[in-house]
C-alpha cells in the first residue's frame, strides 16, 4: 500500500509556528508599548514592531495594557444628572447605583461608564500659548476635548431618552479613598460626604514660564579684583566633590 | 565535539522542544471542562446585558451607535482596527432579535451542541459587542472572549457535550463522512487542543506579567497600601473589609505577595513544583476579587482560566465519577482512553484512510525519534558506565598499590623492632 501524497508536515508546522509567533507578538507588544511610553512618547522600537500587528490586536481586542488596580488604586468617578422636569419638581441620581442596576455585573458596566468619562475627560482647551508652542499637541488636546464632550453629551442625551421632557444635566464627581494613617485614627463610613468631590469643568490656566524667574540669582562677580579673567571651564572636582579654590 | 556540532545540537535541540511544546497532542478534558464554564459566563454576560439592552445598545444608549463608531473611526483623531456592525443597527427589535441569536449560540457552545460551529460563532459576535460597548468593558470581557478565541481552535465539544451524546448516538454514522467526523469530534488527543492550551497559557502569562509590572511602577504597591486602598474603595466592595486597617503587617504583606506573584506567575507556572503554589494564589487572589471587590465574573473566570494549567488526566480522573454514561463509554466504543489514545481505527475498518495513514505516519515518525533518543542516551550511558568501570580500575590498583607500600613498612617496622629486641638481649 502506497502512502497518499501528502504536503510535507513539516511545512505546515513550519505555517503555524510562524502564525503562532506573530499571535504571541500581537498579544504581547500592546502591553508592552503601554508601560514603555514615557512623556518623550512610545519607544521607537517598540513602536516600530508594533506597528506591524496593530491591526491585528486592536481587531481581536488583544491590544490591552492589563494594568488592573495599576500603577496604584485610586479612587472612583461617578457622575451625578440632575433630572429637572417642565414644572421645576427636581431629582438626582448618581452613577452608578447598587439600588438601582442589579445584577452586580450590570452595575460594574455602570461603574466603567462613568470612569471611562474620567479617563477621556480633557479641559476645555487647549491654551492659545500651547497652539503657538506646539501645535501638535494643541490639536490632540482639542480633538482629545471633542471626544470627551461627544461622549458627555451622548450620556446626556441617553439620560433624556430614560426621562423625557426632563431637562438633564450631568457632572462628575471623585469619590476619595480615606487614607489609612486617617482611617486608623479617625474612622469613617467610606460613603462619608467628605470624601466626595465635585469635578469642575475648567479651563486649564497657563503659567508664562518667561514672565517671571523661578529664582533671583545675583550675577556672579565674573571679574576678580586683581584683575585676571574667571576660568571658561570649572576645574575638575576632588573626589568629596569640592573643586579646587571653591569656598567651603 | 566541535563548535558547529555544538552549535547544530543546540538548534535541533530547541527545534525539538518547540515541536514538543506546541505539536504534542493532548487530551481534550481540560479545554472541554473550560468550554462549560466560558461557555456559562458569557452566556451570563449575555443575559444580563439582556436586562438593560437598549441602554448599551442602539441610538439611544449611554454611549450610542455614533459615539461608537467615532470613538474607532478616528474622528477624534486617533483610529483603530476595531469595527462593529452592531455600530449600524439602529431598531430595537433587530437589536433584540440579535441579542436573541446570541444568547442562543452561546448556550449551544457552552452545553456543547455543534461546537465546532457555534464557537467561533459566539466568539466572533462577542468580539462585535466588545467594539460596540467601547467605554462599559472590564477585565472578565476581556478575558471570557481571549478564553472562547483559543477554545473555539480546539475539540471542546468532544467532552462533557451534547455533542459526545450525539456521537455517542450516531457513532457509525458519523464515522461514514470526514464532515461529520469533525462537526463531532472524538474524544482523543490531538494538537489542536495542545495549540488552543499553550496560547491560553501564554496568554495569561502575558496578563500577568504586565499586570505585575505596572503595578511595580506605582508606590502603594511597594509600600503595601495599595490592598487597603482597594478595599477601601466604596464603589468595588462587595463586602466590609476596611477591619484590615487594625492589621497593617497582614495587609501590607498581601500586597507585597500579590505583586511578586503576578510578576513571576509567567515562571514560576510551568514547573511541577512550584505549579500548585501559584494556582493557589490564583484562587486566593481572584477569590478575593470576586468576594471582597464586587468582580465575581471576573474572579470566578480568572480562575477558571487557571485551570487550563491543570493537565487533561487529572480532569478526566476529577470528571470521571460525573459522566459514567457519555465519554467513557464513547471512548469503549472507539477503543480509545486516556492512556491508549493513539488507536486510529474507531470505526472498525481495516483499511485506514487518508487521515488515519497520516496519523500513522505522524506515530511512526514519533516512535522512531523516541527510538533514536533512546539509543543515543544509552549510548551515553555506556559511555560513562565505560569510564567508572576504567576510574574504579585505576582506583583499586592505587588501593593496591598503598596495601602493598603500607604492608612493606609494617614490615620493615617489625624487622626493626625484632632486630632491637634481639640486640637487647643480654650475652648467654
Amino acid at each position: 500500500m502506497s502512502a497518499p501524497s501528502k504536503p510535507s508536515f513539516s511545512r505546515v508546522r513550519l505555517l503555524i509556528s510562524c502564525l503562532l509567533i506573530g499571535h504571541l507578538m500581537a498579544i504581547v507588544l500592546p502591553p508592552l508599548s503601554l508601560q514603555t511610553r514615557s512623556p518623550l512618547g512610545l519607544s521607537p522600537s517598540v513602536s516600530t514592531v508594533l506597528a506591524w500587528f496593530e491591526p491585528y490586536s486592536q481587531f481581536l481586542y488583544v491590544d490591552r495594557g492589563y494594568a488592573f488596580f495599576a500603577p496604584d488604586p485610586g479612587p472612583s468617578h461617578l457622575v451625578q444628572a440632575a433630572v429637572t422636569s417642565s414644572n421645576g419638581d427636581r431629582k438626582e441620581l448618581m452613577f452608578p447605583d447598587l439600588d438601582e442596576q442589579w445584577p452586580r455585573l450590570l452595575y460594574h458596566r455602570h461603574f466603567m461608564l462613568t470612569e471611562y468619562l474620567e479617563t477621556i475627560y480633557r479641559p476645555p482647551g487647549p491654551p492659545p500659548q500651547l497652539v503657538e508652542l506646539d501645535p501638535e499637541q494643541a490639536k490632540f488636546w482639542s480633538d482629545s476635548r471633542r471626544r470627551y464632550e461627544h461622549v458627555r453629551q451622548s450620556y446626556i442625551d441617553h439620560l433624556r431618552s430614560v426621562y423625557p421632557d426632563n431637562e438633564v444635566a450631568i457632572r462628575r464627581v471623585e469619590h476619595q479613598i480615606p487614607g489609612i494613617l486617617q482611617f486608623q485614627e479617625n474612622p469613617i463610613d467610606l460613603d462619608d460626604e467628605s470624601l466626595y468631590r465635585v469635578m469642575l469643568d475648567l479651563p486649564v490656566v497657563w503659567e508664562d514660564p518667561n514672565r517671571q524667574p523661578v529664582e533671583s540669582i545675583p550675577p556672579p562677580n565674573l571679574r576678580p579684583s586683581n584683575g585676571t579673567s574667571p576660568p571658561a571651564v570649572l576645574p575638575p572636582a576632588t573626589n568629596d566633590g569640592t573643586r579646587p579654590g571653591s569656598t567651603p | 565535539m566541535s563548535g558547529n556540532a555544538k552549535i547544530k545540537n543546540w538548534v535541533t535541540g530547541n527545534v525539538e522542544a518547540w515541536d514538543r511544546f506546541w505539536f504534542r497532542p493532548r487530551l481534550p478534558y481540560t479545554v472541554g471542562a473550560l468550554r462549560v464554564v466560558a461557555g456559562v459566563m458569557l452566556l451570563y454576560s449575555h443575559l444580563v446585558l439582556a436586562t438593560d439592552l437598549q441602554s448599551f445598545l442602539g441610538e439611544t444608549a449611554w454611549i450610542n451607535n455614533d459615539a461608537a463608531q467615532q470613538l474607532h473611526d478616528g474622528s477624534f483623531g486617533v483610529s483603530d482596527w476595531g469595527w462593529s456592525y452592531l455600530w449600524l443597527i439602529d431598531s430595537p427589535l433587530l437589536l433584540k432579535i440579535h441579542h436573541g441569536i446570541a444568547i442562543v449560540v452561546t448556550a449551544c457552545f457552552a452545553v456543547g451542541f455543534l461546537t465546532r460551529i457555534t464557537g467561533p460563532v459566539a466568539w466572533f459576535m462577542q468580539l462585535m459587542y466588545l467594539h460596540r460597548l467601547t467605554g462599559a468593558l472590564f477585565g472578565f470581557d476581556q478575558i471570557v472572549t481571549y478564553t472562547v478565541m483559543y477554545l473555539m481552535l480546539s475539540p471542546c465539544g468532544s467532552c462533557f457535550s451534547v455533542d459526545a451524546r450525539l456521537r455517542k448516538r450516531f457513532g457509525q454514522r458519523l464515522n461514514t463522512s470526514k464532515w461529520l467526523g469533525w462537526l463531532f469530534p472524538t474524544t482523543r488527543p490531538s494538537v489542536a487542543a495542545n495549540v488552543a492550551t499553550r496560547l491560553l497559557q501564554l496568554h495569561l502569562c502575558v496578563i500577568y506579567l504586565f499586570g505585575g509590572l505596572a503595578k511595580a511602577r506605582g508606590e502603594t504597591w511597594w509600600d503595601g497600601t495599595a490592598m487597603w486602598l482597594s478595599v477601601a474603595n466604596y464603589e468595588y466592595q462587595s463586602i466590609d473589609m476596611t477591619w484590615i486597617a487594625n492589621y497593617p503587617r497582614f495587609f501590607t504583606a498581601m500586597t507585597h505577595v500579590t505583586l511578586f506573584w503576578e510578576v513571576f506567575y509567567c515562571a514560576l507556572i510551568w514547573p511541577r513544583r512550584t505549579r500548585p503554589l501559584m494556582l493557589f494564589g490564583a484562587v486566593v487572589l481572584h477569590g478575593g476579587i470576586a468576594l471582597f471587590l464586587g468582580m465575581i465574573t471576573f474572579g470566578s473566570m480568572m480562575i477558571a482560566a487557571n485551570v487550563i494549567f491543570v493537565s487533561p488526566e487529572t480532569i478526566e480522573r476529577w470528571t470521571r465519577r460525573w459522566r459514567p454514561t457519555l465519554e467513557s463509554e464513547d471512548l469503549e466504543e472507539t477503543g480509545e482512553n486516556a492512556e491508549e489514545w493513539d488507536s486510529l481505527s474507531p470505526s472498525g475498518s481495516t483499511l485506514p484512510t487518508d487521515e488515519q495513514w497520516s496519523e500513522l505516519k505522524r506515530r511512526e515518525e514519533r516512535v522512531r525519534a523516541a527510538s533514536k533518543r533512546l539509543k543515543a542516551k544509552s549510548a551515553r550511558l555506556k559511555g560513562r558506565e565505560a569510564k567508572y568501570k576504567e576510574r574504579v580500575e585505576k582506583l583499586r590498583e592505587r588501593e593496591g598499590k598503598i596495601k602493598r607500600l603500607v604492608q612493606r613498612r609494617r614490615d620493615a617496622k617489625q624487622k626493626r623492632k625484632a632486630d632491637d629486641e634481639e640486640r637487647k638481649l643480654p650475652p648467654r
